[in-house]
């Protein structure tokens, strides 16, 4: 079935998932998971940005693996059912699997580039970050807090990154997947 | 009139709902949102154990156990290239499946599983924890492709003592996920932590 998938046919990951992996998922011979971080870094961005007024559009960026999935039985989180005519009423939702993702706060990233024996450079960089995590129900929360991370980078000079725009990052893991979904699993 | 009166009496519901309603749990705007991922964990942890035994002769499901909350994910828009091959030292071909996002199960040999609980010095009510194991691990990428490998692990850390860690055979593993939590258990309102 993966062959008939046509890269970039589809945007709206409800449908994919709805058409192509639920059935894919209910089937013991097939994978157990699909995950579309270029879909999470997305929508977490849009969440993150809608939540924190005092956010400007561009002061996020995205680190090249933004996103982090954890499951756990019995994981449950709680949210507010609206009502147009009584109190919001708390429900708790399971959500064993939740994905979180980080976003780096520009104007707080330093970078510190080391260049090698080898000729290649290395960045170390550091910075406070943002985030928000998605449940299996597809909801968003975002984070009003932030967070310290850091990481480093190695590679040509010229080229490398500590850190790329949230579009590149939605633009490389888009790439990433369509290069999985039309790569035949040969192995099998 | 009507409507207007209809409106404005939600209106005045909703600003009274405002001071009862607490404010660290999530708003709904968008629950309606399709979700980014979907994950099966009682098929993942099924088929990593049953990989696990076709890969290594002289072991079956009741030799294996899984410690909770251990699988990991790992989401890379690197290619996830096959290794080397450690015993043939074959090359794969470099131009074959590459995954954006790979599952790792390590699945605990039951008999070389040594578990010490002592109490953590100078800390009341806190245990040091520990456990040294072989280990199958299992990872199942993105695109189908399975690989295990035999191992050895080691893990240990100081936590309360009423809050130890969880390990239990493969179908109790998979019935974690299956079945539906006791409802007493703890709620969550989310973003616990904030650092992976």
């Amino acid at each position: 079935m993966r062959n008939h998938i046509r890269p970039r046919a589809y945007r709206s990951l409800g449908t994919f998932l709805l058409v192509y992996i639920l059935p894919v998922c209910s089937s013991s011979s097939e994978v157990p998971f699909f995950i579309d971080t270029a879909d999470l870094i997305q929508k977490s961005a849009k969440e993150i940005y809608r939540k924190n007024v005092d956010l400007e559009p561009g002061d996020l960026v995205s680190t090249l693996d933004p996103v982090w999935i954890s499951c756990k039985a019995g994981r449950q989180r709680t949210f507010t059912v609206p009502s147009e005519t009584q109190c919001p009423a708390q429900q708790k939702i399971q959500t064993p699997c939740i994905a979180k993702v980080n976003f780096p706060i520009r104007t707080t990233i330093s970078t510190d580039v080391t260049v090698l024996s080898d000729g290649q450079c290395e960045i170390n960089f550091s910075y406070d970050f943002t985030s928000s995590e998605q449940w299996e129900n597809g909801y968003i929360q975002a984070s009003l807090n932030k967070g310290s991370g850091s990481g480093s980078v190695r590679g040509d000079c010229a080229k490398i990154k500590a850190y790329v725009e949230i579009e590149e990052a939605v633009q490389i893991h888009e790439s990433a997947l369509n290069r999985q979904i039309s790569t035949p699993n040969i192995y099998e | 009139m009507m409507i207007k009166m209809k409106t404005c009496s939600v209106a005045v519901a909703l600003v009274l709902c405002q001071f009862v309603s607490t404010q660290s749990v999530a708003t709904p705007d968008n629950q309606h949102s399709a979700p980014s991922f979907i994950i099966d964990m009682a098929a993942l942890i099924e088929k990593g154990a049953a990989k696990a035994i076709r890969d290594h002769s002289g072991l079956g499901m009741d030799d294996l156990l899984l410690e909770h909350g251990t699988v990991r994910f790992w989401c890379s828009a690197k290619a996830n290239w096959r290794f080397v091959d450690v015993y043939s030292l074959e090359v794969p071909d470099q131009s074959g499946p590459s995954a954006l996002c790979e599952a790792k199960i390590q699945l605990i040999i039951k008999d070389t599983l040594n578990h010490e609980v002592k109490p953590a010095a100078g800390a009341p009510g806190y245990c040091y924890d520990t456990i040294d194991f072989e280990s199958i691990d299992v990872t199942i990428y993105g695109n189908g492709f399975m690989e295990s490998s035999r191992g050895k692990a080691h893990s240990g850390g100081t936590n309360s003592c009423n809050d130890q860690r969880e390990i239990s055979g493969i179908p109790e593993a998979i019935a974690k996920y299956t079945s539906k939590p006791a409802a007493e258990n703890e709620a969550d309102t989310g973003l616990d932590g904030l650092a992976p």
